[in-house]
């Protein structure tokens, strides 16, 4: 058992460490990206990985590792604004639609059905498209599409533990609702959202990366993993490596966050079975 | 009978509900988002914009009526099947839609042959060969098709099928070689992690009464498998199939614009770059209903496998 739960912390650390580098680097940016990420040297376009140009350049002659670097500052800072905001507001409106239950959480669940029967990327680019392309028209039609998924499996969690004895006698013991909610119910649905949360992440990742791929989300010349593909698609043909690095930057990112999520449920069960 | 003419109603109201929802969001998008319609549709037709020509727009549009009043006659005309014309090509967006229905239904069914193939082939294989080396090889395939992203597999496909090796064509749809690499782009993945759910599925099957029964009265394990647990398994299956149909018209917009494929798609990205109002909101629109008409028919036949669904 206590083996099994030291390798379990083992690979959570590895994924931990994996992200924790990512935003160290993503932060320092200026001081570690050996190039301007901006900077155009056409007489060095889609070079190969060589010393001075570690992941070679891409078709304007730009670092790509520089660009990666840098590109972490606009792909985790919006996948967290992203989670953060989803967060925000499905974390009240299912406490309370959990809680009350009755007519408002029917109605609420007729809307989250709704959302939820519209294919999320399609709504997604539905509103990218109609309100315009960019980063924080993007970031607005994410967080749209997502909140729905995580009210309903936050709201899951809610009624599961509202119909437990102790929060029964909690109420039996005078506490008010509002007390009830954040002092016994919220600590408890605190690690399940961390774990949805930490899968999540890497989902709206992928997402950010998708449309920015797709020319909606950061416009160019600015650093972005999607964005970056998106500059590649004319040019991998004759250079693989202006597709190859920030792919796996996506990748690396990406599997780390399920890794990080997959081992924090084993690790609570494994823990929450010793007690 | 009954009952399956209960849950047709009930779908059908659905259906419209979120017809209604949709038709609701796109319109008040369309009313936030910056521009105005009839400036670029004027600039879309290349045609000189001065004062007139924008109010004479306006007007003929409807663009001048209140708010409300054009709500409301948005709402009919989407329930009266006019979804507006195309700024750009001036035809009726439901008939464009329509034109470019097939491309992304072929492109979307070869996706889900493949992707079964593969579910099919790794789950079963997994589970009686269990933690063996194809065992293994599945979980990180499923663990790598849930972390890549379907454009870089795209691109990968392209790189190693089309220009190193020269196997395949990597643009437009001309014939049944053209499909291959966009469908398996977008069937590989989602095999490989639903291979895993199968996978789990007959496992637990494996421990069923049923199972030790059939060993008990002598019958052998590949009949039981064949005859007995992959015809349990078919309504996952099923139900399976027809999620992924949603998803693989959703992944079929990047899938199409890296491969060209002249579908649904590709056909919104040029809109959206084209700042064709219109065919974005019917996209919308469009895309939803087929999503729902596929939900629906996915129940039904889950119904018709198992009735026992319809009592719960």
């Amino acid at each position: 058992m206590l083996l099994k739960l030291k390798q379990v912390n083992l690979s959570l650390l590895i994924g931990m460490g994996i992200l924790f580098s990512i935003f160290l680097l993503g932060l320092f940016a200026p001081w570690i990206a050996p190039h301007d990420p901006l900077a155009v040297n056409l007489a060095a376009r889609l070079h190969s990985p060589s010393w001075t140009y570690p992941f070679g350049t891409d078709h304007l002659g730009r670092c790509i590792l520089s660009r990666i670097i840098h590109g972490i500052r606009i792909s985790a800072t919006s996948a967290f604004i992203i989670m953060f905001l989803t967060l925000l507001i499905s974390i009240p409106i299912a406490l309370l639609s959990g809680y009350i239950r009755g007519r408002s959480d029917h109605m609420m669940r007729r809307i989250i059905d709704s959302t939820l029967a519209i294919p999320d990327i399609v709504l997604t680019i539905g509103i990218v498209g109609l309100l315009g392309p960019g980063l924080i028209n993007m970031i607005f039609a994410i967080v749209v599409v997502r909140w729905a998924n995580s009210v309903r499996f936050i709201r899951s969690l809610v009624v599961k533990i509202c119909q437990e004895d102790y929060i029964f006698s909690a109420r039996m013991a005078g506490n008010s609702h509002y007390r009830i909610l954040i002092r016994y119910v919220l600590p408890q649905i605190a690690m399940p959202i961390l774990i949805y949360s930490a899968l999540d992440l890497g989902k709206i990742v992928l997402n950010i990366a998708g449309l920015s791929f797709l020319g909606l989300g950061s416009q160019p010349p600015t650093p972005e993993w999607g964005a970056m593909l998106n500059d590649a698609k004319d040019y991998f043909q004759i250079s693989p490596y202006v597709m190859i690095f920030p792919g796996l930057a996506i990748v690396l990112f990406v599997s780390a966050c399920q890794l990080v999520s997959e081992k924090l449920e084993k690790y609570e069960s494994a823990v929450g079975r010793e007690i | 009978m009954n009952t399956m003419g209960k849950f047709v109603l009930e779908r059908l109201l659905q259906l419209f509900l979120v017809v209604f929802f949709v038709a609701t969001i796109t319109f008040f998008l369309v009313r936030i988002s910056p521009g105005d319609p009839a400036t670029i549709m004027l600039k879309a037709n290349n045609v000189p914009v001065s004062d007139e020509s924008i109010d004479a727009l306006r007007s003929e549009l409807g663009l001048t009526n209140s708010v409300g009043g054009q709500y409301i006659e948005w709402i009919k005309q989407i329930f009266s099947g006019n979804w507006g014309t195309s700024f750009v090509s001036q035809k009726p967006v439901i008939n464009e839609l329509i034109a470019r229905l097939p491309a992304t239904l072929e492109l979307a069914i070869a996706g889900l042959a493949i992707m079964l193939a593969i579910t099919l082939f790794l789950g079963i294989s997994s589970v009686i060969y269990q933690n063996r080396t194809l065992d293994k090889i599945g979980r990180v395939l499923a663990l790598l098709g849930s972390a890549i992203p379907t454009f870089w597999l795209g691109f990968l496909s392209i790189y190693v099928c089309s220009v190193t090796l020269g196997w395949l064509p990597s643009m437009g749809r001309e014939n049944w070689k053209n499909v291959i690499l966009p469908a398996s782009t977008l069937g590989l993945g989602l095999g490989a992690i639903h291979a895993r759910v199968l996978r789990a599925n007959l496992l637990d099957m494996l421990q069923q009464p049923f199972v030790k029964a059939s060993k008990a009265r002598g019958i052998s394990k590949n009949r039981i498998f064949v005859f007995q647990l992959l015809k349990h398994a078919l309504l996952p299956i099923v139900t399976m199939t027809g999620t992924s149909f949603a998803f693989m018209l959703g992944g079929s917009i990047i899938v199409e614009t890296i491969f060209s494929w002249p579908g649904l798609g590709q056909y919104v990205i040029e809109s959206i770059n084209m700042r064709d109002y219109p065919v974005i909101q019917g996209y919308v629109i469009f895309a939803s209903l087929l999503f729902l008409v596929i939900h629906m028919l996915v129940d039904g036949i889950s119904i018709l496998i198992d009735p026992r669904l319809n009592a719960e």
